[in-house]
């Protein structure tokens, strides 16, 4: 699956944050976002995941999404992890997992296992309530409850915030092998050097708008990151 | 046995038949306060209405279970229809905003059943024969076996719903974390707006067990709704089972009181259980069984 994104716009109220907004992910692509605090990135994933309004053109492989509603957006595949996790603290970490499926019992415990498979810390921790796991086991519960959906695109907003430096490395491997599953990932990520290792496309964003986009490696070696990082906070 | 132990005995399971009803009420006031943090003060009406609903259709001649399904499923509407006109939009409004609400919506419906029921007290027709067991000296009616074995029923049911059915975890997770919630495709309106249905039906339940005991007036259901607050302020505002637990403790607790200190009697016996919420929230905040939710970052 392909998600086409052009010209899109998105906000608050009557403001506008981010415009003009294009981009491609593509089945098992990892695009890095990136872009100072403010720059708008997390309103990109906002809009894509239909929680705000927005503008412009959403393509699902060649079907518009644009006016699709939250829940089929999540129907069709496209599944938003948000900053700060926001797992379900009360439920136990099964019961996370479990609120996440319509599909069959069997379904369920066969993406279950995937799941914990990934994450085998999960099946430690099971019948403990979300809300007393680690930051970086609610990260992993976060983004396992994601691959319960069977997503097609899935959307990562900051998932390495305020862990630890050798969980962090653990977590990107796991991004990566998401991706090898064929899963688009469209990646927010503070640490830049982190998420240029293991994206494929990387977009530099400022101000709202996109400024620079290509391969790690020429976004990397252009100084361009420094320059957006700079300007915003200028 | 002596004598004492049988009286004492008599007035605990007396206080548990009792306690069923706040319970069931309690369990009511739980279900709307968890999803939408909203105490709707207007449940004991709801049920009122729905009594009345019962009686007057068995009044018509209609057989006295399907009286009795038919005033459940209007409850349901009732209970849904007032989250979906006039709860949704005060969902992010102060807290008052809705209690004055779900007062006005009280006063309303207690006004609607005098315009429509006016005049004599009725009676509503006798859930079950009534037959007296006897154990040990105790005596049991077949109308508190009856309440007991629907209150069991309610827990299981909803300990059944709420930890193995998908719609009663994705009703928890609804609540739990509503913003979250959307993000895996969950749409918190209709979970909280099935969510009042059901408190609904609970409340109406609670009336139509009462209501073969006591003569139908307009006023018959506002000392539940006290009772069933008590119970629910109790056992923890945010976990039915700690509703259920509340409810038996305030029936059992105001039955004793009333019998062993003479300056309860009858006439102050609410007293009783207004002092037990009031010295168990001096030492849990949260009821009994109420939580607060860890979060470690």
């Amino acid at each position: 699956m392909r998600l086409v994104v052009s010209d899109l716009s998105a906000g608050y109220g009557n403001s506008r944050v981010v415009h003009d907004i294009a981009l491609t992910v593509g089945p098992g692509e990892i695009v890095a976002l990136l872009g100072a605090n403010g720059a708008g990135k997390t309103t990109i994933l906002r809009a894509l995941s239909g929680i705000i309004p927005r503008a412009g053109s959403v393509l699902l492989d060649d079907r518009e999404m644009i006016d699709v509603s939250a829940r089929d957006i999540v129907r069709a595949g496209v599944i938003h992890v948000p900053q700060g996790r926001g797992t379900f603290g009360g439920l136990t970490v099964g019961e996370n997992l479990s609120a996440t499926q319509t599909g069959s019992a069997a379904r369920e415990h066969a993406l279950r296992d995937k799941a914990c498979r990934l994450f085998p810390i999960l099946r430690e921790r099971w019948t403990q309530p979300a809300g007393e796991l680690s930051g970086g086991e609610q990260q992993m519960l976060a983004v396992a409850r994601a691959l319960m959906l069977e997503p097609r695109i899935l959307m990562l907003d900051e998932p390495s915030l305020g862990l630890a430096p050798l969980i962090r490395i653990e977590l990107f491997e796991t991004i990566r092998a998401i991706a090898a599953d064929g899963i688009g990932v469209l990646l927010i990520e503070q640490n830049a050097d982190l998420s240029l290792k293991i994206a494929s496309q990387a977009l530099l964003l400022s101000h709202g708008r996109i400024v620079a986009s290509g391969r790690p490696d020429e976004i990397a070696g252009s100084g361009t990151i420094e320059e957006a990082y700079l300007n915003h906070a200028g | 046995m002596p004598a004492e132990l049988q009286v004492f005995l008599q007035q605990v399971v007396d206080g548990i038949a009792n306690g069923s009803l706040y319970a069931a009420m309690a369990v009511a006031i739980v279900l709307v306060h968890r999803t939408t943090g909203v105490v709707n003060f207007a449940l004991g009406e709801m049920a009122l209405l729905c009594i009345f609903l019962a009686w007057q259709l068995a009044a018509w001649g209609a057989p006295l279970p399907l009286a009795i399904i038919a005033a459940l499923a209007f409850a349901f509407v009732l209970g849904a229809g007032i989250e979906r006109v006039l709860m949704r939009p005060l969902r992010n409004k102060p807290p008052l905003a809705s209690a004055v609400v779900a007062l006005g919506v009280f006063l309303v419906l207690n006004q609607i059943c005098a315009l429509i029921w006016p005049g004599a007290q009725r009676e509503f027709p006798a859930l079950v024969p009534a037959l007296n067991f006897e154990l040990a000296g105790v005596r049991v009616g077949s109308e508190t076996l009856l309440l007991i074995a629907v209150l069991a029923g309610q827990a299981a049911a909803l300990w059944w719903f709420f930890r193995h059915t998908r719609l009663g975890l994705r009703m928890r997770a609804a609540s739990d974390n509503p913003e979250s919630a959307v993000y895996i495709g969950i749409e918190p309106n209709r979970l909280f707006t099935l969510g009042w249905g059901l408190s609904a039906i609970f409340a109406a339940m609670a009336g139509i067990l009462l209501a073969p005991s006591i003569l139908l007036t307009t006023g018959m259901m506002f000392p539940i709704l006290i009772y069933g607050l008590c119970a629910a302020t109790l056992g923890g505002l945010n976990n039915p089972f700690g509703a259920i637990a509340g409810g038996i403790l305030v029936g059992v607790t105001e039955n004793l009181a009333s019998t062993y200190l003479p300056f309860i009697g009858s006439d102050l016996r609410i007293a009783a259980p207004l002092i037990l919420v009031f010295i168990a929230l001096l030492f849990r905040p949260h009821g009994l069984f109420g939580t607060v939710q860890a979060e470690r970052v």
